[in-house]
């Protein structure tokens, strides 16, 4: 297909394909800022040199763009120009904020047009979005990759203000940390729109690799070079499992495609023992990227010793971009063998719920204990997967958002904590926090009570979705365990929460810096964790719509 | 040659990388492991593209193994920066995060 000769070749004309950039305007931001970010590293102290013609090009990219009926793009394009510019010269002499503020503004541009997107690429002239595909239907531009996009793209937003001066309180500053971040992100953008095997394939590993090397970016730290290597050596066993998954499903369905695989997977010529051992290899493969038990075993150690600004954005934004491509692989290729899949899912969401929930009630160090309370909602996230519906989907997205503001406002805490001190935080360091640093403590207490499910908090109305989705279809058990798992993971956040306020501050423990950075990243994702839980209106709307646009 | 013998080869080739990825503790062996999980998925996209008459399953095979390649770098620099610091390329000699 791809090597056709085209009629335009007896010229010596390669046919141009047509490309929709506008449906990868948010991914053209992230990976054109990337490159900015390691030109900067280059000219080191000259970065006015690039600064300035690339803030021109932007900006009369964008003229153009305006002047072409594209007024949105133009000016998001002129403004990302202006304060590549402004930044450098404002403040050019501190290389780290430079970089910092740059990597933002990139993900605050890649953001806005997403929701452009939604406005105006998928609903063009005012009427009801539609969803499409692009580059011959390897792409997907639906809700699942919109709503996927928003989530990743908000958490990278705010990644860089928490994890600023982190890494240099580390030792560990360099500048590729931003650019690696921000291709991450935009692997995870891509897999959620990941239509076919390869571009799901390649979207994964885009995430992956610039993941396994932030784990390890500490690389004096022991730990996190152990981070590191552990993420790497099961990543890329679980990626072969995976792949080996998609060749035996090509094998059997002869396409490579999602939609047409769940087309010819009800089949009579598909040879329905090979497709089964492909979804159960494809099952263990994408289980082990969302952390399913028992796929899990990574998650602890690579949490726990990867930089804690790297851990808040791998649980974040990795967990939704793996849920995006879990859904479409199981609501749209797998359909036709739901009668398999099912139950098998919901058992491993069982196991995964309680099993995360129990674990982490014997750890002792903070960050642990968040990891094992991702593996618990990971669990919780997979009974919207399960219930196979509208309602299930669109719980799914809308229950990863706001884990994802939860999180980073738990972790961010972490961050601030964690400071001078060697990359530990144990349970003993939270004693008396409320007396030393209450505000610090009110947002941990806060991120807490979300992460429990406790109204009035984010948590709580993402729990609430996708526990009625999974009643709706029918997995009252499911959701029973949910519940008891939640009631279990409150038991251990309540004692966090009582160390943090009833109990004196140990002798000599040093008090949390709590820099411009972290406050800002922090509070925003507190305020998200309030707003979502008390004003769900607007966000949980655009998460039903995503799930009628998937279909 | 049947079309079966050549899935039946790529499956013992995964196994037996799965087998070793298992079992053995040195590093560099077990990225090696990897690595020929990785070429069975290959022998399977290519034969099955054969077997199909589509060229999608031979493109998946470049994807994979440029893919292989990206994994390479980012692994030998993991690999060699372990043993830089702790003079071992035994699996189990990093052993810091645990419970």
């Amino acid at each position: 297909m791809i090597l056709a000769q085209a009629p335009g070749s007896a010229s010596g004309m390669l046919p141009t394909p047509d490309v929709a950039w506008s449906s990868f305007a948010p991914e053209l931001v992230l990976v054109v800022a990337a490159l900015l970010l390691l030109m900067f590293a280059i000219t080191e102290g000259r970065q006015l040199l690039v600064a300035i013609p690339t803030g021109l090009l932007a900006g009369a990219a964008g003229v153009w763009l305006v002047t072409q009926g594209r007024v949105a793009p133009g000016a998001v394009a002129i403004a990302l120009g202006a304060a590549t510019v402004a930044i450098v010269v404002g403040v050019g002499e501190r290389p780290p904020l430079v970089q910092a503020f740059t990597a933002g503004a990139a993900a605050l541009g890649a953001l806005v047009l997403s929701f452009w997107q939604y406005v105006a690429v998928m609903a063009p002239d005012g009427g009801t979005a539609t969803a499409s595909t692009l580059l011959g239907g390897s792409v997907a531009m639906d809700g699942i990759s919109l709503f996927t996009r928003i989530t990743v793209y908000l958490t990278t937003l705010l990644v860089i203000p928490i994890g600023y001066g982190y890494l240099q309180d580390r030792g560990v500053d360099r500048p590729e940390f931003e650019p690696l971040l921000l291709l991450s992100a935009t692997g995870m953008a891509l897999l959620g729109a990941a239509a076919d095997l390869i571009t799901l394939f390649i979207a994964l590993e885009i995430l992956s690799i610039a993941l396994y090397i932030l784990c390890g970016f500490a690389r004096r730290d022991r730990r996190s070079q152990e981070s590191g290597l552990k993420y790497f050596l099961t990543g890329s066993v679980a990626s072969a499992i995976l792949l080996y998954g998609m060749a035996l499903l090509y094998v059997s369905t002869g396409t490579l495609d999602l939609g047409a695989i769940g087309t010819a997977l009800g089949l009579v010529t598909t040879s329905e023992r090979v497709a089964v051992l492909g979804l159960a290899l494809v099952t263990a493969g994408i289980g082990f990227k969302i952390a399913l038990v028992p796929f899990h075993l990574w998650t602890p150690d690579v949490y726990q010793g990867a930089p804690t600004n790297v851990t808040a954005f791998m649980a974040a934004a990795t967990k939704a971009a793996g849920f995006a491509a879990v859904l479409r692989l199981y609501l749209l290729a797998f359909g036709r063998l739901e009668d398999l899949w099912v139950p098998i899912v919901a058992g491993l969401a069982a196991v995964t719920m309680i099993y995360g929930a129990v674990v982490a009630l014997v750890q002792r160090d903070v960050k642990r204990i968040l990891a094992f309370s991702s593996i618990a909602h990971a669990g919780y996230a997979t009974i919207g997967v399960v219930a196979n519906s509208d309602a299930g989907l669109s719980g799914t997205l809308w229950y990863l958002l706001t884990y994802a503001v939860t999180t980073l406002a738990a972790f961010g805490c972490v961050v601030a904590i964690e400071r001078r001190r060697r990359g530990e935080v144990a349970l003993v360091d939270l004693r008396g926090l409320g007396r030393t640093s209450p505000a610090l403590a009110g947002i941990l207490t806060l991120a807490l009570l979300s992460l429990a499910g406790i109204p009035p908090t984010a948590g709580f109305a993402g729990k609430l979705v996708v526990f009625q989705a999974g009643i709706a279809a029918g997995f009252e058990w499911l959701v029973v365990i949910g519940v008891v798992s939640s009631v279990i993971a409150a038991f251990f956040y309540l004692r966090l929460m009582g160390m943090m306020f009833l109990e004196d501050p140990v002798e000599g423990t040093e008090v949390p810096v709590v820099s411009t950075g972290v406050s800002f990243g922090v509070a925003i994702a507190a305020a998200l964790v309030i707003y979502l839980g008390v004003q769900p209106g607007v966000l949980l709307t655009l998460a039903d719509n995503a799930a009628v646009l998937a279909r | 040659m049947p079309i079966g013998a050549y899935f039946a080869v790529s499956a013992i080739l995964f196994c037996v990388g799965l087998t070793g990825v298992i079992l053995r503790r040195n590093v560099i062996v077990l990225f090696m492991c990897i690595e020929l999980m990785l070429n069975s998925v290959n022998l399977t996209f290519a034969a099955a593209a054969r077997m199909w008459g589509g060229a999608d399953g031979q493109v998946f095979v470049f994807f994979v193994i440029v893919v292989a390649a990206a994994e390479v770098v980012v692994g030998l620099a993991l690999i060699v920066n372990l043993f830089f610091r702790r003079g071992t390329l035994d699996i189990d000699a990093p052993n810091l995060l645990k419970w």
